[in-house]
């Protein structure tokens, strides 16, 4: 299986792994099209609402693990014996329904993992009530940015309301703002200048760390929501 | 070397060396554990802030009790990295 998920090929997989692939990717890439007909695809090879919660949280952690993988740099250092994995750089995100059709997503954690609830609280409560390295406003305008481009229109109006103005009010939070964006569409495309350029704007090191780790999370606590929704109509 | 500043796990002090002790206590699969017994890249990018890295790993590590096997876990992990375009 390993082969076939390194080379692309998800349909040569057995029937149940296939539709798990097929949910991987349609969360990760487009996810506001977590639509009736992927539920039904995921029943069918009998994954019920609490498998679907438990793949969502995978999905949604490995949107968090990605996104501060490409923003920081680290290399690859893990043993494995299979071929390298080379990423297709170039390839474009998916564009963006309307506004109007972002789906909306109230339930905003994963009822079948009652203690997962604390844990991320607490991290979010860190990243987001916080003033330093970032201000509480800069935290938002990347969270904003972040929420907007996963389509998660109730955590964009949430944003929205307690930015007051959503819009960036200055250089800073325009740059705060198009790092989110870019870290959100496409993290494969990051680069170090990504970072020279908060730099260059003043941010701290730390404060790099906190506008990465945060967009990151927004990307996976949007998963998270939308993906419960999908559970959620799933018996 | 990585963009972000990162502190290595043999130069870490104080609460970044007890994080890391932490961290490095918890049960892995020994495909997650780097050859040279440094922290994993992914675990150093945090750590500025052990406080974030503690947090981060820790509602990671809330979802192993899960309905899903491990298999099924590495599969939708590596489909998500796959689609991400990431080595990770």
């Amino acid at each position: 299986m390993s082969e076939a998920v390194l080379a692309r090929e998800d349909e040569r997989l057995p029937d149940r792994e296939a539709a798990l692939a097929r949910f991987a990717v349609a969360l990760t890439e487009r996810p506001w099209s977590l639509s009736a007909e992927i539920g039904a695809d995921l029943t069918a090879q009998g994954l019920d609402a609490a498998a679907v919660q438990a793949a969502t949280g995978t999905v949604a952690m490995f949107n968090y693990f990605t996104r501060v993988a490409d923003a920081s740099g680290i290399e690859f250092d893990y043993r494995s014996p299979l071929p390298r994995f080379q990423p297709d750089r170039d390839r474009d995100a998916a564009p963006r329904p309307a506004r109007e059709a972002w789906p909306v997503a109230e339930h905003r954690t994963l009822s079948s993992f009652p203690t997962m609830v604390e844990p991320w609280r607490d991290w979010h409560d860190y990243l987001f009530d916080a003033d330093e390295p970032l201000t509480r406003r800069e935290r938002r305008v990347l969270a904003a940015a972040a929420a907007q481009e996963c389509t998660d229109r109730w955590r964009a109006d949430e944003l929205a309301g307690e930015l007051g103005d959503p819009t960036p009010a200055d250089d800073r939070e325009r740059l705060l703002d198009a790092f989110a964006r870019k870290l959100s569409l496409t993290p494969w495309r990051m680069s170090e200048a990504d970072l020279d350029g908060l730099r260059d704007a003043g941010f701290a090191e730390k404060a790099l760390l906190h506008a990465i780790s945060l967009t990151a999370l927004q990307n996976a606590e949007s998963r998270l929501a939308l993906g419960r929704r999908l559970a959620d109509t799933l018996t | 070397m990585a963009w972000l500043t990162t502190i290595s796990s043999t130069d870490a002090e104080g609460d970044l060396a007890r994080t890391y002790a932490e961290m490095a206590a918890r049960p892995m699969p020994d495909a997650y554990r780097s050859p040279t017994g440094e922290a994993a890249g992914i675990i150093r990018a945090h750590s500025l802030d052990p406080a974030l890295m503690a947090r981060a790993f820790g509602s990671s590590g809330a979802l192993q009790a899960s309905a899903l096997d491990w298999a099924d876990r590495e599969l939708i992990s590596s489909v998500t990295s796959r689609t991400n375009q990431c080595f990770y």
